[in-house]
C-alpha cells in the first residue's frame, strides 16, 4: 500500500510517487489533489493501481491521475497513462469498458423562469422518449449492415439519418467520428449487443440533466460556446452501451494470451495489453475506434430524443423550444497524439480512464469555434451538484498530455451508499431542494447519492489550481433522469 | 462433494499468470478424457455425460452444489464498483458460488426466481481464472440481453479450462444491477485451507 511517506511533492496540487517505489515501475507515478483529496486516495487502492500503471511497457515521462482519482480494475479512474510509439502499448484495460463514455452539453434559448412551469411534464418527456435502465432497447431499428456504418462513421451517420445537425458534429470532439474505425475486428457477440441499444442511457452513473448556468467565470469564452448566466442546459452522459463492454471484455481475454508472446510480465492481468506496432494493438485499436464511434452517435440519437421531448412539451408555450450543441467529449479513450517530451515531439497512445482531453488553444485537433480558446471539458458533479465548463491549457499540454478530471470521482462504495440513504428518502430531498427526479430504480438513485462521490468543486479547484484547465461555467441541477 | 465418477486431485502450476507474484492453485478434475461433438443444429453433446446427439441429457448427473443455502459468497468494498470473495471446496463449487453471487446483484432475492428455463454451457477458456471471467460473462450476457437469472446448476464437466454446465433459471421483470463486465482484476483463484478462493471485481 502507498502511503504518505512514500509521497513527494512536486507542487501545491501536485505529488509523485518516485520510480523507487517499486522495482517494476519504469517511471514515476503523479497525481493532482489537495490535501483532502489526498487523504481520500490514500483510502482505497487507487495509487497501488496508479503505481502499476507506471509499469507498463513504453510508458513515457510519468503514470498519471487526476484529482477525482479513485479506485477501479487495472488503471484508476482518472488514470492519464502515455506509451511511446511505434513499439508502446494499447490496453484495452486502461481505456476501461464503456470505451468513449462522455458527456455532451446541449444549450437552450431559455431561461430557467421559462422553463420551470414546465418542467414537471419535461422531466417526464425526457424519461418517456430516452430509453434508460438495464436491458432497455432502444427505438432506432437497424436496416442489415446499419451497425457498421455506425462503427465506421459515429455521428455522420446520425446525420444521414437525420438525428444530427452539421454544427452538432462540428461541436465533437473528432467531429463525432473517428478515423481507422473497423467493423471487422468487432466481435458478432458485441455487434448482437448494440444493435438494439442505438439511442440509450443504460443504468449506472449514466444520466440526462436539465441545468441552470448558475456562474460565469470567464465571459469571452462562455459567450464563444453560447452560455450566458440564468439559461437552460442539458447534459447527456452515456456510452458505448453493450458494444463497448463487449469489445473491451473480448480484447481483455485475447490478450490474456498475447502478453505472453510479446514477454510483458505485468502486475495485475487486467493491465494486459500489446504493442500497438503488432497485429493485436492495432486490432484493438480498430475495434475500439469503431465502440467510440458507437457512442457518438449514441449519445447523437439521444440528443434527438432530448430534442423531441422539448418539442413536445415546449413547442407551443415558448418561442424557441432548440436546442444547440456546445460540446460533446469521451473520457473512457486511447488516443494517437503527438507532444512534447524533453524538447522533442513524440508519437504516443494517451489512455484516458475516467479523465478527458485538455487540449490547450492552438491545435489543429480542436474545431475552428474553439480552436483559439481551447478544448472544452464537461465535468459533471454527481447528482444534485453542480456541474462545470473549463477549456483546456497549454500548461495540460506540458503536464499531463493535455488531459485533466472527468468529474466529481466515486468516495463511498455503492453498497454502503446504500446502507446510508434510501433511494426513496434521497428523491425526496432532491426535489425538496427544486430538483426534479426520474429514475427507474430507487436503489439506483441510492448508488449515486451526492453523500458517495467527492466535493466536484474541489476537484475543479485543482485542476484549475494547478492549472490544467480554466473555468468558463458552472452549472446547477433542475431536473435529472436515471436509468 | 463430488458429483459421481472418479475424481482425483492434481496440483496444476497457474497456467498463463501475467503477474511476478503468481502463486499455483490446486484443481480437481476428473481423470478420464472427455470428448464433446457439436451435432448439425449446432448444439454440442457428449455421449461420456449422458446426452445424446439431439443435446439432450440421457441420465442427469446428480446435482451437487444446489443447495442456495450453503452458496459461500460475500461482497467486498469496492469504491466504483462490485467485488465478491467466493469460495468453493473444489474448482466445480467455485465456478457455481461465483455464479449464485453474482445473481444475488442481479436481483434482491435469489429464491425468489424459478427454474423453469434451462440452457446449456460450454466455456473454454486460457487458464482456471479465465473460465471463471467467461463463464461469468456468459451468465452475465445473458441477464443483460434476455433478463434471465439462474439459480442451479448442473456442472457435468469441469477441467481447470473447460466447463460443461446446464443453468437453470427464471426471467425477472427487472434487474437491481447492470454487470457491464467481468474482470481480471488482481484475480487469482488460491488454495486455502478450506479448498479454493478468488475475488471478482464486476463492472457495474
Amino acid at each position: 500500500m502507498v502511503d504518505s511517506g512514500d509521497l513527494k511533492r512536486m507542487g501545491e496540487y501536485v505529488y509523485e510517487i518516485p520510480q523507487s517505489f517499486r522495482e517494476d515501475m519504469r517511471v514515476p507515478a503523479r497525481f493532482y489533489a489537495d490535501s483532502e483529496l489526498l487523504t481520500g486516495a490514500l483510502r482505497d487502492k487507487s495509487l497501488e493501481q496508479l503505481v502499476n500503471t507506471a509499469t507498463l511497457p513504453g510508458v513515457a515521462r510519468y503514470a498519471l491521475a487526476m484529482p477525482d482519482i479513485h479506485q477501479g480494475y487495472g488503471f484508476p479512474i482518472g488514470g492519464v497513462v502515455a506509451t511511446e510509439l511505434p513499439d508502446g502499448i494499447i490496453s484495452p484495460g486502461g481505456v476501461g469498458y464503456d470505451i468513449n463514455c462522455g458527456v455532451r452539453l446541449l444549450a437552450t434559448h431559455l431561461e430557467e423562469a421559462e422553463v420551470a412551469p414546465h418542467l414537471d411534464d419535461l422531466a417526464s418527456a425526457l424519461y418517456a422518449n430516452c430509453p434508460s435502465g438495464v436491458g432497455k432497447g432502444g427505438s432506432i431499428k437497424l436496416k442489415p449492415g446499419e451497425l457498421d456504418r455506425i462503427l465506421e462513421k459515429g455521428s455522420s451517420w446520425a446525420l444521414g439519418r437525420g438525428y444530427a445537425t452539421e454544427s452538432d458534429l462540428e461541436r465533437t470532439e473528432d467531429g463525432g467520428c473517428l478515423e481507422g474505425a473497423d467493423a471487422g475486428t468487432v466481435s458478432q457477440r458485441a455487434k448482437e449487443r448494440g444493435k438494439g441499444q442505438v439511442g440509450t442511457l443504460g443504468a449506472g452513473n449514466h444520466f440526462i440533466e436539465v441545468d441552470r448556468v448558475d456562474e460565469i467565470f470567464d465571459e469571452a469564452v462562455a459567450q464563444r460556446m453560447g452560455l450566458s448566466i440564468g439559461q437552460v442546459a442539458v447534459q447527456i452522459h452515456c456510452g458505448s452501451r453493450g458494444l463497448g463492454h463487449q469489445v473491451c471484455s473480448d480484447y481483455v481475454k485475447r490478450f490474456q494470451r498475447a502478453v505472453h508472446r510479446y514477454g510483458i510480465q505485468l502486475p495485475d492481468r487486467e493491465l494486459v495489453c500489446a504493442p500497438l506496432s503488432s497485429p493485436d494493438g492495432r486490432d484493438y485499436l480498430g475495434a475500439m475506434k469503431a465502440a467510440a464511434n458507437y457512442a457518438y452517435a449514441n449519445r447523437q440519437v439521444v440528443t434527438y430524443h432530448v430534442r423531441r421531448s422539448f418539442e413536445q412539451v415546449l413547442a407551443s408555450k415558448v418561442s424557441n423550444h432548440g436546442l444547440y450543441q456546445i460540446y460533446d467529449i469521451g473520457h473512457n479513450m486511447a488516443k494517437v497524439e503527438e507532444h512534447e517530451i524533453d524538447g522533442r515531439y513524440v508519437k504516443l497512445c494517451v489512455h484516458r480512464k475516467g479523465a478527458t482531453r485538455a487540449f490547450g488553444p492552438g491545435f489543429s485537433e480542436l474545431p475552428a469555434v474553439y480552436r483559439d480558446v481551447g478544448q472544452p471539458v464537461l465535468v459533471p458533479g454527481s447528482m444534485g451538484t453542480a456541474s462545470w465548463v473549463l477549456v483546456g491549457t497549454e500548461r495540460a499540454m506540458a503536464q499531463t498530455f493535455g488531459s485533466t478530471c472527468h468529474g466529481a470521482g466515486r468516495a463511498m462504495s455503492r453498497s454502503k451508499a446504500k446502507k446510508s440513504v434510501w433511494g426513496s428518502e434521497l428523491r425526496e430531498q432532491l426535489e425538496a431542494s427544486g430538483i426534479q427526479v426520474r429514475a427507474g430504480s430507487m436503489a439506483g438513485l441510492a448508488e449515486e447519492a451526492p453523500i458517495a462521490y467527492k466535493d466536484v468543486d474541489r476537484v475543479v479547484e485543482v485542476v484549475c489550481g494547478a492549472g490544467i484547465a480554466t473555468k468558463v461555467a458552472r452549472l446547477v441541477p433542475i431536473a435529472v433522469i436515471k436509468g | 462433494m463430488q458429483c459421481g465418477g472418479a475424481w482425483a486431485q492434481y496440483l496444476v502450476p497457474s497456467q498463463g499468470q501475467v503477474g511476478q507474484r503468481a502463486s499455483p492453485a490446486i484443481f480437481y478434475h476428473k481423470t478420464s478424457s472427455f470428448a464433446t461433438h457439436l451435432n448439425r443444429a449446432g448444439n454440442w453433446y457428449a455421449p461420456e455425460m449422458g446426452l445424446d446427439e439431439g443435446g439432450n441429457i440421457e441420465t442427469c448427473p446428480p446435482s451437487c452444489y444446489n443447495d442456495i443455502g450453503m452458496s459461500d459468497f460475500e461482497e467486498v468494498e469496492h469504491t466504483a464498483d462490485r467485488a465478491l470473495r467466493v469460495r468453493g471446496r473444489d474448482l466445480g463449487e467455485l465456478l457455481v458460488n461465483a455464479a449464485r453471487g453474482m445473481a444475488s446483484l442481479l436481483v434482491p432475492d435469489l429464491d425468489g426466481i424459478s427454474s423453469e428455463t434451462e440452457r446449456r454451457f460450454h466455456i473454454e477458456a486460457f487458464d482456471s481464472e479465465g473460465l471463471l471471467v467467461e463463464w461469468l460473462s456468459e451468465l452475465a450476457y445473458l441477464a443483460e440481453m434476455e433478463m434471465l437469472v439462474f439459480r442451479e446448476f448442473d456442472l457435468l464437466r469441469v477441467m481447470p479450462t473447460r466447463l460443461l454446465a446446464v443453468g437453470r433459471g427464471g426471467y425477472v421483470p427487472v434487474l437491481q444491477e447492470h454487470i457491464k463486465a467481468v474482470t481480471y482484476h488482481n484475480l487469482a483463484i488460491v488454495q486455502t485451507d478450506q479448498g479454493l478462493e478468488a475475488v471478482v471485481v464486476f463492472d457495474v
